[in-house]
């Protein structure tokens, strides 16, 4: 992850709203192909007769590789959403299990990540569109380097203090190789709300405002 | 489906190939379906056909006109219409509003047979 900022470098201007367009276009394309394997699925069951077993191991492949590319689309979807300045409450068990479920999908591994169990009353206050960004851009890199490291990604959430209104909700990443320019960046992309710091184990260890009540 | 009465789904979406899909899948569940590509067609058709419309199954984005919107012209016509949406967004705000406007729930795209069944079932 050379660079978290938008709208810099050489992109065409536009292009942001363009890539999100063959996003949605590309789920779509790849939902005639979901949506058709699984009816080859039930005409097999349904209809024995017609079927050829020779075909079975291309339909797995078929399937498989569907499977990868819905990971991949989903992941192509939340990086081309446009971002707004809306804030919003967030509930950090139900965007980071989406978050997730989508790179595992994508990495074609079930343990690469695991997420340990989030507060159920863990709630951030933020954009959700920037927040899945950000989460989902440090577990690509957490996976590259993961996939040539070897090892598991552990995410975690835990509370951090204990005033209503002043508490944070903290998200440890693994170590990822973060530099403190990188955390500086970072901080920059996302916004003065977030901070971060690199932990004494080398984890990343990111710190979101909570919804005053429910921490 | 056998022996019930067949029940009627209007499948709106722009994109050519999720209208063969999904109209494959409910066609080889025993449901009639009709086809719309767009807001005007479905509004037209819905209009055209309502009482025996049992599900209006739409994308939430299309080019002209969002399914937000058309299901808001459909609703002021029909209070009791049913709409389900299909979107390949999780996280989008127009969701959320449809849910609060009455909408039946969110179909994430790209859907497999059972998946697509089992909520259509709920439904209808």
């Amino acid at each position: 992850m050379n660079s978290l900022s938008e709208g810099k470098n050489d992109s065409f201007p536009g292009s942001g709203s363009l890539l999100s367009v063959l996003a949605h276009d590309l789920n779509n394309v790849l939902g005639g192909v979901t949506g058709a394997v699984s009816l080859i699925e039930f005409e097999k069951e349904d209809s024995p007769g017609l079927h050829n077993p020779a075909y079975d191991p291309y339909l797995d492949i078929i399937q498989k590789s569907s499977a990868r590319a819905s990971g991949l689309v989903q992941q192509l979807l939340v990086l081309t959403r446009q971002s707004t300045n809306k804030s919003e409450a967030i509930l950090l068990a139900e965007s980071l299990e989406r978050i997730v479920a989508s790179v595992k999908t994508a990495c074609g591994s079930a343990d690469l990540i695991i997420l340990d169990p989030v507060p159920e009353k863990a709630r951030i206050r933020g954009n959700s569109i920037r927040f899945e960004k950000l989460v989902l851009l440090l577990l690509l890199a957490a996976c590259s380097k993961r996939q040539t490291e070897g090892g598991e990604i552990r995410l975690s959430v835990y509370p951090e203090g204990d005033l209503p209104g002043k508490s944070r909700w903290r998200l440890k990443f693994p170590g990822i190789g973060f530099s403190t320019d990188m955390l500086r960046e970072l901080a920059g992309w996302y916004g003065p709300e977030l901070d971060s710091r690199i932990s004494t184990g080398g984890e990343l260890d990111l710190g979101f405002s909570s919804v005053a009540e429910n921490i | 489906m056998n022996g019930k009465e067949q029940k009627v789904i209007l499948v709106c979406d722009d994109e050519d190939l999720m209208r063969q899909v999904a109209g494959s899948i409910l066609e080889r569940a025993g449901y009639t379906v009709l086809y719309a590509a767009g807001g005007e067609e479905t509004d037209r058709i819905y209009r055209r056909s309502s009482p025996a419309v049992d599900l209006v199954l739409m994308d939430l984005s299309m080019p002209e006109e969002s399914g937000l919107d058309v299901f808001r012209r459909l609703k002021a016509f029909d209070p009791e219409v049913k709409v389900l949406f299909s979107s390949g967004y999780q996280n989008d705000d127009r969701l959320e509003t449809a849910l609060q406007e009455g909408a039946l729930g969110i179909l994430q795209k790209p859907y497999t047979m059972d998946r697509m069944l089992r909520m259509v079932s709920r439904h209808v």
